[in-house]
Parts: structure tokens; sequence; C-alpha cells
């Protein structure tokens, strides 16, 4: 009932709030569907990727460079298309990176992040370096806030199917002991790279619909770290392995950037790391835990602490 | 010199799996050293050997997680040498690990759900079939009152289970199993024992490790020994236990007797007084009051007005089945959990509301269960973190000698990680670490946990020797035979309650204390 009633008003929020506080509400849709993918690969897998706004920008320029140039190719194959050249791009850097672990991992990612970066800024006959692309401009904000409602909608489904099904078992499974997975029969190596594609998808597709409604796309915008962080931020409030959580974690991020970090703009790195530390000394499950009842099948909860830790879990060699 | 005199019509003459010249090297050190070895299809193969002899390494080359150096493995007809650990589980094969891995923040029944999904090929399930077979495994390994736990709030002997329940859910032919009845207590041990022979009846080939000799005795059909990486006897476990080898490299003197007298009656205790100890002269002063005491976890309350006693110079016992909470009560004296009520005084001080460090200060030294070593510190580093709180720097260089003294093997690897040590070389370690503290009282929680038998027996005069040197000591320890054969007094924990105490020689006779724990 209180999930139709939410749903309702979310379809029904255009009409009652004025465009620019709809902007406000898609960002907080944006960073919900960014959170969603990291969920996938930090959340249930265990592993801390730090470079997925990596994925976020190859959306943002496949989608924008299909969209102008000599193919005109409409808004949502274009999207489709930077979703699956992200999940590619995800499947072949994962092979190699995904066999570190732990803060290993961790760096590599980050380190892929600014190398992408850098390709977009150097790689001027394509991106047109620092300058960036510009897209053909679409002025109804409605478009943009019910695209992305309506992928966070499909985002919870497939992050609910997914905890219920075997590549959501086996990934937890890897996320707890990498080797009692491999014994258990799990092919680590492609359910690993399942979920990081997945959550390249989701950061390609977040980056694609930014890139249409900003209209112009540059390396320093869409390869920022801060979105990294946001996601991550965003699934550690709401509840790091959960369904709802990024989703939960995004709006209470949103809320706080907007109605309390507006007003303290010099302070805003300071209050960010406060947060962080509350919730991972205080609430290392997330929010998730202490509004949903305990133990749900499809929550996967843990603790937000945990997660540079899975390289513990890992024979001293 | 393997084959039966009459094998029985489960045993068939063709292995299942043929490891030929096995040999796995870590650096220059081989830990399994051209091992030839053939599994039976329907046996029960045991396998024996001191700790550090490369059991484990042997088992991780058989499932693929670790890639032996040199040989060749056939499962089945199969060249399984270059298998990707993975796909072993889908061939057939399933294992547990000594080293407990359950899927730590799943519920048990997630756990062994996970297992029945990916097993053998043919016979995956769907997430939801996992879910309902998880139960029925459950229930053959006695878990299932604790299916909707989660895997972190189990006690080390329900880990043990689940690990096999998580092996069990993969239909696997043929079984590996790593001490799974490390940390049991004697009738938790026949029915463990009667549940591998129901498995193995039902079809399975069994591989296991185990030090337990009563155990390993009573459902092996054939046994293997390794020592230092090298198969030293393979026979049938009456020839085996006598065989002068092993007796020498494994067993020890003591132990032999005993597992003779399993073999041959089925009986485990062998009476003899001269392992007795007589209880110190009764003018002792008390070193460790414990008044009254009540503490848990959070809402559950484990223990219930416990009052105890250690005198200065004794070696009292502590014994009670699994989850009676003995563990609870070393942790609650050395203050890793807070007490609900009641007081511990040391040595005429009330220690109740101390910090664990002070307590260290104090004199309390703490080897605990499952030895929680620094995995990622060498051997040597592992033990000067006993010296912390210590000022007399002067005396740490001998002291440390003298543990090296006590412990020869410590010396031979204080160069090596941690977290590559064997289990009972850990346990040494833990121990070692203790002493390093150069405790007034030492509380040593599962001496023989995952031990050689010839370990055990060198842990224990080692025990006796630093008592008969002046430290007094609080063991827990699941053989109750061995524990009250090296201890002055004991007492009996039951469900958070004293329920009896006195000196070790009476309770090791009284008939209550030998029907519940010696199994007689």
């Amino acid at each position: 009932m209180g999930f139709l009633a939410l749903l309702a008003l979310l379809l029904a929020l255009p009409k009652l709030v004025s465009s620019y506080k709809l902007l406000t509400y898609t960002r907080f849709l944006i960073l919900a569907l960014m959170a969603q993918g990291w969920n996938f690969i930090g959340g249930y897998t265990g592993y801390a990727a730090f470079g997925n706004v990596a994925y976020f920008g190859i959306g943002a320029y496949t989608t924008g460079l299909l969209m102008i140039g000599k193919w005109h190719v409409p808004f949502f194959p274009a999207l489709a298309a930077g979703a699956l050249l992200s999940a590619c791009v995800a499947i072949l850097l994962g092979l190699p990176i995904l066999r570190l672990k732990g803060h290993y991992f961790a760096i590599a990612t980050l380190g892929v992040a600014e190398a992408l970066a850098q390709v977009a800024d150097n790689w001027d006959s394509l991106t047109d370096g620092s300058t960036g692309i510009d897209l053909p401009i679409k002025s109804e904000g409605e478009f943009f806030y019910y695209t992305a409602l309506g992928f966070v909608i499909l985002g919870l489904l497939a992050t609910w199917a997914f905890a219920r099904s075997k590549i959501g078992y086996g990934c937890v499974a890897i996320r707890e002991d990498q080797d009692a997975a491999r014994m258990l029969g799990i092919n680590t190596t492609l359910y690993k790279g399942i979920a990081y594609a997945i959550s390249a998808v989701f950061a390609a597709i977040a980056g694609g619909i930014t890139a249409y409604q900003n209209v112009h796309v540059t390396p320093g915008d869409f390869f920022k770290i801060d979105y990294t962080l946001q996601m991550i931020i965003a699934t550690i409030i709401g509840g790091v392995g959960s369904v709802a959580g990024p989703v939960l974690g995004a709006a209470v991020y949103q809320l706080l950037s907007t109605y309390i970090w507006g007003r303290f703009i010099e302070l805003h790195p300071t209050v960010l790391g406060f947060i962080i530390i509350f919730f991972i000394v205080f609430l290392p499950r997330g929010l998730m835990t202490v509004i949903g009842r305990r133990r749900k099948s499809g929550e996967r909860p843990f603790k937000a602490s945990d997660l540079l830790a899975n390289v513990r879990a890992h024979r001293v060699t | 010199m393997s084959a039966l005199p009459v094998p029985p019509p489960r045993i068939s003459e063709k292995p299942i799996l043929v490891a030929t010249g096995i040999t796995k090297k870590f650096g220059g050190l081989a830990a399994v050293d051209r091992v030839d070895l053939s599994i039976l299809s329907g046996e029960i193969l045991g396998v024996l050997g001191p700790n550090g002899a490369g059991k484990t390494t042997f088992v991780n080359c058989m499932t693929g997680l670790d890639k032996p150096t040199a040989g060749s493995i056939v499962f089945d007809g199969q060249d399984i040498t270059k298998t990707p650990s993975y796909r072993i589980g889908h061939l057939g094969m399933a294992r547990t690990f000594q080293v407990v891995k359950p899927l730590r923040q799943l519920t048990v029944r997630e756990n062994v759900a996970t297992g029945a999904m990916f097993g053998a090929r043919g016979r995956e399930r769907s997430a939801a079939q996992a879910r309902a077979y998880a139960d029925e495994v459950l229930d053959r390994v006695h878990l299932a009152d604790l299916r909707d736990r989660a895997a972190t709030e189990l006690t080390i002997p329900d880990l043990k289970r689940l690990e096999l329940a998580k092996a069990l859910a993969m239909d696997p032919r043929l079984l590996f199993l790593d001490e799974v009845m490390a940390g049991l207590n004697q009738s938790e041990i026949e029915k463990a024992m009667e549940l591998i022979l129901s498995i193995n009846r039902s079809g399975v080939t069994i591989f296991v490790i185990e030090h337990v000799m009563k155990a390993i005795m009573g459902i092996s059909d054939r046994l293997v020994v390794l020592h230092y990486g090298r198969k030293i006897a393979e026979g049938l476990p009456k020839e085996i236990v006598e065989s002068p080898a092993v007796i020498e490299a494994y067993l020890g003197e003591r132990f032999a007797q005993r597992a003779q007298a399993a073999g041959v009656e089925g009986a485990l205790f062998v009476p003899s007084g001269e392992f007795r100890k007589a209880p110190p002269a009764a003018a002792a002063q008390a070193l460790l009051e414990v008044k009254g005491l009540s503490s848990g976890y959070g809402e559950v309350q484990i223990l219930r007005d416990v009052s105890l006693e250690v005198k200065e110079k004794e070696i009292v016992a502590l014994i009670g089945a699994n989850g009676a909470g003995k563990t609870t009560l070393l942790w609650t004296i050395s203050r890793l959990l807070q007490p609900m009520a009641g007081s511990v005084r040391f040595a005429g001080v009330d220690i109740t509301a101390a910090r664990p460090d002070e307590i260290v200060a104090a004199g309390v030294v703490h080897v605990p269960q499952g030895r929680r070593l620094f995995a990622g510190l060498t051997v040597k580093e592992n033990l000067m973190q006993g010296v912390y709180l210590r000022r007399d720097t002067a005396k740490i260089a001998s002291d440390l000698e003298r543990v090296y003294a006590l412990l020869p093997r410590l010396a031979e690897r204080a160069d090596q990680l941690a977290g590559r040590l064997s289990g009972g070389e850990q346990q040494m370690c833990a121990i070692g670490r203790g002493l390093m503290s150069r405790p007034r009282l030492l509380i040593i929680d599962e001496l023989s946990l995952g031990l050689a038998p010839l370990v055990v027996d060198s842990l224990l005069a080692l025990i006796t020797q630093i008592n008969e040197e002046g430290t007094t000591v609080l063991l827990v320890e699941q053989d109750v035979q061995v524990a009250l054969e090296h201890a002055h007094r004991g007492y009996v924990l039951e469900t958070g309650r004293i329920v009896q105490t006195g000196p070790a020689a009476e309770l090791l006779d009284d008939p209550g204390i030998r029907q519940a724990y010696l199994g007689l």
C-alpha cells in the first residue's frame, strides 16, 4: 500500500512542483540509478568499485555522439548503445582487474576511470577534447524525470530478481568467501564479470540521460570522481546489498544536498565527511535495516565497513 | 598391502580417484611430496598425519584450489589435474574446510541452498528448489533448528556441521572431509560418526582427515598416513595403529594404546592411574575467585550464577558439552564480555570492572579458541605481540629462547607468516604468545582442537611443565579424559551453571561423567 501511494506521488510529481524543483528530483533519480548499479558489484558481490564514473562517462559520450554527427540516432537507441558499450568495456576491463582483491581492486578501478577521462580529453577527432560535445536540445523536464523514474523502477525489479536468482546467490557467495564459493561450484570469474557489467549498464544509462538533459558533455563534467563517491555514499546510507537501499539512500543524499548543504557551501565536504562517518559507525547496514523488517529474502545487507575487508577472507599466499 | 581381505560389496575394486606423484611446493618447501594415492569407489579412506604433514594441501590439490607442482589426478576416468576449482564441484566432488568458510552473513539455510544450486552437473537446482532441498540436508545433519540463524551466530561445532551440509547439498560422489569433528565432544563425535557412515552407505565415497582416533578408527575402511608431505603408510586401520613408524611419527605411545583399544573393542578408555594428579597442598591461596557470575550476549544470558576458584599453582579443567558456556565464562573472566552480575577477583584484587588490557597486565593471559593469530605477521612477530605490556625488556629475549626451547617447531618457522602455519603449529604459536606475556594464570580454550595426538601429548607435557614452574592454568578441553588426567581439579559446566566440582581423579571415576562425556 505504502509503496503504491509513493509510486502515485512520484508519478504525479511533475504536476505538483516547479520545473526547477523537478530538476532536483530528476537528479535524485539519476543518483539512485547509479547507486543501484554500484550495489550489484559493491553491495552484492562485495567488490569496492571506485571507478564506476567511467561507465557514466562512456554512456554520456556514446549517447551524445550517436545523437549528433551524421547518424542522428534517436535518444533511446543511442542510450541502449551506450549501455551495451559500457557493458562490453566493463567485461574486457573486468577480466584483469576483477582478479584483484580488496583495496587493490578499488585502486585499479580508480585508475581505469582516470585513464578513460584522459582518453575523452585527448581523442580530439572524436570527442572534441576538453571543449566537449553539444547534444540536441530538449527542454521538457518531465521527459527526463519520467525516463529516469522508469529506469529506477526497472532497476528495483532487476535488483529484486537478481537477489533471488542463482547469479545473485553466486555473487553473494563470492562476497562472503571466494574460495568457498569456488568449492560450491561457482564460476567466480563469470559472476563477478556479470555483476560488474550490470553496474556499468546502470551507470551508462544514468550518464546518457544526464548528457541529454545537460546538453553539453565535457570530460571534466562527466568523468568526475564525485559521481563515484555519490553513488557509493548513497548506497551506504540506504543499505549496501539491499534492494531498495540505494534508492532510499539517494533520496536522503539529495535531500541533504539540497536543503542543508545548499546553505553551507564551504562546509559541504566537511558535512559530507561527517555523514559518512556517522553511517559507517552507527548504521553500517544502512537505513533499510532500520525501516525494513530484518532478513527479508532478497536483502543481503552487509556492513559498509567490511567493503575493503574482503581481502581478509583470502588465504595468505 | 592396502588390499582389503574381504571388501564389503559397497566398495568396488575400481578407484574413483587416482592421484599420481602429487607434489606441491611453496617456495622451496614441498608441502606434499610425490604422493600416490587411489580412492576406491564406495570406501571411507581415512587420512592421518601430524599437523603440517600436508593433508589439507593434498585436498587443496585434489579440489583445484592449489595447483600441484607435479603429478596428475584422474577422477572417474577424466584427467582433472588442470580443471578450474569451480568445475570440480560440477564433476561430483565436494569438500569441507578445516578452517571453516561459511558464507558469513547469510542464514544457515541460504548457505546450504547455495551449495544445492551450483553442485554436481545434471543435479543443479533453481533457487527455489535449492532452498527446499537445503531443509532436507539440514535435517540430515541436525542443524534444522538453526536454519534461520546467520552463520556468524553459530558456534564452531555447528559451523563444522554447516561445512558438511554445504558440501552434501552439492550431491557429491566423492566427499573430502577435513577435520569436521574437531571440537566435538564424545557424544557429538558418536553422532558425527553415524552421520558419516550413513552418508557413505548412501553411495558417497569419503576421504576423511581426522585427528579424533576413535572416530577415524571406527569408520575408515582403509587408512593412509602422511608425514612431512610423504605417504609413510597405507593399510587397514588395525595394521596402521600397530605400525611403529606411525606410532613414532603421529600417535605417540599413549594414544597408540587407546587407538588400539578402540580398534579392538570399540572402546577408548585406557584405565591407568599414572596420569592422574593429586590436588596441590590445601593451604594454597586462591588466585582466581569467580563469584555468582552471570553473563551473556546482548539479551541472551548464557552463564547463571557461576562460582569457581583456581588456586595458586593449580591446573583446573573446565569441562562441559558444546554450548554449555565454557568459552563465555573465559571471555567474561578476560573481560572480553561484560558480566551481568557477580564478581571476579584475581590475586585478591577485584578485577570485575577492569579493562581487558589491565587484566592482561595483572597476569591473566587468555589463549583463545581458534587461536586468533595475526595471520599477516610472522611467527616471531606474533610471539612478540605477547610482550606488548611488559616493561622488563631485558628478560624478553631469554623468554623468547625459552618458548623456542619448549616449542622447537616455532623456532624452525620463526620467519614464516602465521597464516601459513598448519593447525597444530598455529596452536603452538598461540600458546607461545600467551607464555611470552609471563602469565600468572594461563587460560587455554580448547587446547587439543584439531591437533595430532602426538602434538596434544607434547602440549600437555608442556602445560604440566610450565605449571610445575609456577604458572597456574585454567584449561577448557573437549577431550574430557585428557583434561581430567592432567588437571588437579575440575568443574563441570552444564547450560551455564556449575553442576559438579572436585578433584580431577574423582571426576574421572564418576559414573555420571563417564557416561555423559566419555561415552562409556
